[in-house]
């Protein structure tokens, strides 16, 4: 990529000739002037481009240097989300302006259609998305959010709650219009992900470090759920890879019958240092019982 | 897990190169009204209309009291075209 001949200036162009003319290709060429013009969209991409390759002192130095590539630029460039993309089907800004303006849209109907004539429409539905703790699905919270028109909504998440449910709020939606009814408010549930937590249908798992002495021998040990810590029994003889079940630990069913379980894979960490003492201890017992875990996969 | 809609403040600067006083300005003069209350955590549309306020004030030269007024006028319009195309749909 030739960032200058992106930008239609010479190699000499000053910095301030530079942002010049990014600002007007850019002001030409942007995504929100241009809602769904696929090639303005990649021109306003490869303009970001080149600006941020050489739009500063200390980029284009570096970039004349050849310490700054494209594909450094590109992690900086300003890629999207674009305003459009979510507005122009009804997002929640454009419902935003709706609350209180609704008149304006009866008087141009009306207008329209003839004085005197009565326009009746309902409102339009509104969804919001809320994104939720796995504990709060499995034992029910109280959240609030703001509403188009910045009316807040206390939304009850009943216990037992799927992902994807979406909660009604009567006529908490769009205005309607003459003797139209207002839309309604749906609220979809989203499940918040977690590093510890991984979801498996209704199953949650999570990885458990154990040591040597607990794998080879067993022992009790505490494993968080999401309901809070649990005693787990290590069976002795247990591996990294061994998968502990407990009952009724996971999410709530898809079919509402009861929870999923947690399941616990365990994975055996040898201490960060070891001494001479373990070293040789672990060589004599391995000379006095060979044996080799990789011979079914040889 | 379905696509992440939510975003932290932290994550938003890593990922779109944002300073933390702009975001925070917006959300202050009210350019973002972010639908989650208790969390600083925002959605696509809060960091698409965040994107679009940075584009007006560094690529347009937009100045602060005018934003309001843009952003306004951007939602009138989209308010529009959307309603009359449910307008369309109802009485075809």
């Amino acid at each position: 990529m030739d960032p200058y001949e992106i930008l239609g200036v010479s190699k000499n162009a000053s910095d301030d000739e530079i942002k010049k003319a990014y600002r007007n290709l850019a002001k030409k060429n942007h995504p929100d002037l241009n809602p769904n013009n696929k090639e303005a969209e990649q021109k306003f991409k490869n303009i970001s481009v080149a600006y941020s390759l050489i739009g500063t002192k200390e980029a284009r130095e570096k970039f004349e240097k050849g310490e700054l590539d494209q594909q450094a630029a590109d992690a900086r460039f300003r890629s999207g989300p674009f305003y459009h993309e979510y507005q122009d089907s009804g997002g929640r800004y454009t419902n935003y302006y709706e609350s209180g303006n609704e008149d304006i849209f009866r008087t141009f109907f009306s207008e329209f259609m003839g004085k005197g004539r009565q326009v009746d429409m309902p409102g339009q539905d509104h969804l919001y998305k809320m994104e939720i703790d796995l504990k709060d699905a499995v034992s029910g919270a109280e959240r609030e959010i703001m509403l188009a028109g910045g009316t807040r909504l206390k939304v009850k998440i009943p216990a037992g709650i799927e992902e994807g449910s979406k909660l009604k709020f009567k006529e908490q939606g769009g205005p309607g219009v003459g003797k139209g009814k207002p839309g309604d408010a749906y609220v979809e549930i989203i499940f918040k992900s977690s590093k510890d937590f991984k979801r498996n249908g209704s199953d949650i798992e999570i990885e458990i470090p154990i040591t040597l002495d607990e794998a080879v021998n067993g022992l009790k040990i505490k494993v968080p759920t999401i309901d809070g810590a649990v005693l787990l029994t290590v069976p002795p003889g247990a591996n990294t890879g061994t998968k502990l079940r407990i009952k009724e630990k996971g999410l709530p069913r898809q079919n509402g019958k009861g929870r999923g379980d947690q399941i616990v894979v365990l994975k055996v960490a040898l201490p960060e240092k070891t001494d001479s003492e373990f070293n040789e201890f672990i060589k004599k017992w391995s000379n006095d019982h060979p044996y080799n875990p990789r011979e079914k996969s040889i | 897990m379905k696509e992440k809609n939510n975003y932290e403040i932290t994550e938003i600067i890593e990922l779109y190169k944002l300073n933390d006083i702009f975001i925070y300005e917006c959300i202050e003069r009210e350019w973002i009204v972010p639908s989650n209350t208790e969390e600083t955590r925002l959605d696509q549309e809060d960091i698409a209309r965040i994107l679009l306020i940075k584009d007006l004030k560094e690529i347009f030269g937009v100045n602060d009291e005018s934003i309001p007024i843009i952003l306004h006028l951007i939602d009138q319009i989209h308010w529009l075209k959307t309603r009359l195309t449910h307008y369309m749909e109802s009485i075809t």
